[in-house]
């Protein structure tokens, strides 16, 4: 079915008319209807039946222009009613936001913390098995350590003695202290 | 106390290991009390080795720091000996062309608690330091009776 007023023939017209008038003055007409109606009745050549719809909506144009009530109008009042709305909503939601805010802050320092304390019961879990890796040292490497000792002492022992007959004074003197020492003691 | 007494006396060559961290041809050897414990655990085969043992087994850490193939070694090593706070006390001192070398004490309630060797030569430094009941004594037997000569040994660590 072809739609549009433009397009519409004599016939069509005239079945539109009457239809969309009947839905208008019973209060069924939509927003969309109810424009094309007006442009319908706006046409000249208008059967005289409907000749009262064309002075209704003529003296509703002439209102709304006395009032300055154009199509922006219902927009207009529409957002002041949205607007109240949304201030009404927004009151409530306000403290449920903070309510809302604060259990997740809450959630977050929560898992923060028995993360934490995870992390320590880990730890506190890993320290004897690590304590036990100091001592399973690998014969190797104990033996290494070893022989470094072993290298460092021969080493400050020769040089001691590269010292020559100072060592043995050395030796003297300090098995003297430590009598001396041992008998103050 | 004993934590005081026991990072005072650390002081001297802890300062120098940190002051010759980034330095790429120094080596250091660090041998904690724990590693001393388990030398324990070391069988000793020969009469040496458990002389060796036997001496080992009182000290509580080792530190070791050798520099080679160096520009200065005894400027190096003339200074280090001004490091050493009072509490130290010079046991021995040697100087000849080769190599210079001082041996300082720390005491502890009549017994030696640390053995700090420094040493240097044209081209090398060492400064050990020994922490634990130290017995001069025996420590002088040690190479004499193996025979060892003092380089040698200094060869072998600085080859691990």
């Amino acid at each position: 079915m072809r739609r549009g007023p433009k397009k519409m023939n004599m016939e069509y017209k005239d079945d539109e008319l009457r239809r969309l008038a009947e839905r208008f003055w019973s209060g069924e007409s939509t927003l969309e209807e109810e424009k094309t109606l007006k442009e319908l009745v706006s046409y000249s050549e208008l059967p005289e039946e409907y000749e009262d719809l064309a002075a209704y909506f003529e003296s509703m144009n002439e209102m709304s222009d006395e009032l300055g009530l154009d199509s922006s109008f219902d927009e207009n009042i529409l957002e002041k009613i949205d607007a109240q709305e949304q201030s009404k909503i927004k009151r409530l939601p306000r403290t449920r936001m903070f309510w809302a805010a604060a259990a997740v802050l809450l959630l977050a320092f929560a898992l923060l913390f028995f993360q934490n304390q995870e992390e320590k019961q880990e730890v506190m879990a890993n320290e004897p098995s690590q304590q036990e890796n100091h001592e399973t040292y690998t014969e190797e490497e104990l033996q290494a350590a070893f022989n470094q000792t072993q290298a460092a002492l021969l080493l400050i022992s020769s040089k001691m003695n590269s010292a020559g007959s100072h060592a043995d004074q050395l030796n003297k003197f300090h098995n003297a202290t430590t009598r001396i020492k041992s008998k103050q003691q | 106390m004993f934590l005081s007494i026991s990072v005072f006396s650390q002081d001297v060559v802890q300062r120098f290991f940190q002051e010759m961290n980034a330095d790429e041809n120094v080596t250091k050897v660090s041998i904690s009390s724990k590693m001393f414990e388990l030398f324990m655990h070391i069988d000793g085969e020969t009469n040496d080795e458990k002389e060796l043992l036997e001496t080992v087994s009182k000290l509580k850490g080792m530190k070791i720091l050798i520099k080679e193939e160096m520009a200065d070694g005894k400027r190096l090593y003339a200074e280090a000996i001004t490091r050493p706070s009072s509490e130290y006390e010079v046991l021995l001192t040697v100087e000849d062309n080769d190599e210079d070398m001082t041996f300082f004490i720390r005491e502890e309630n009549g017994r030696i608690a640390e053995l700090v060797m420094i040493a240097g030569g044209e081209s090398n430094f060492i400064l050990l330091s020994l922490l634990g009941e130290i017995d001069l004594n025996q420590i002088s037997k040690l190479s004499r009776s193996m025979n060892i000569e003092g380089m040698e040994n200094l060869e072998k660590i600085e080859n691990r």
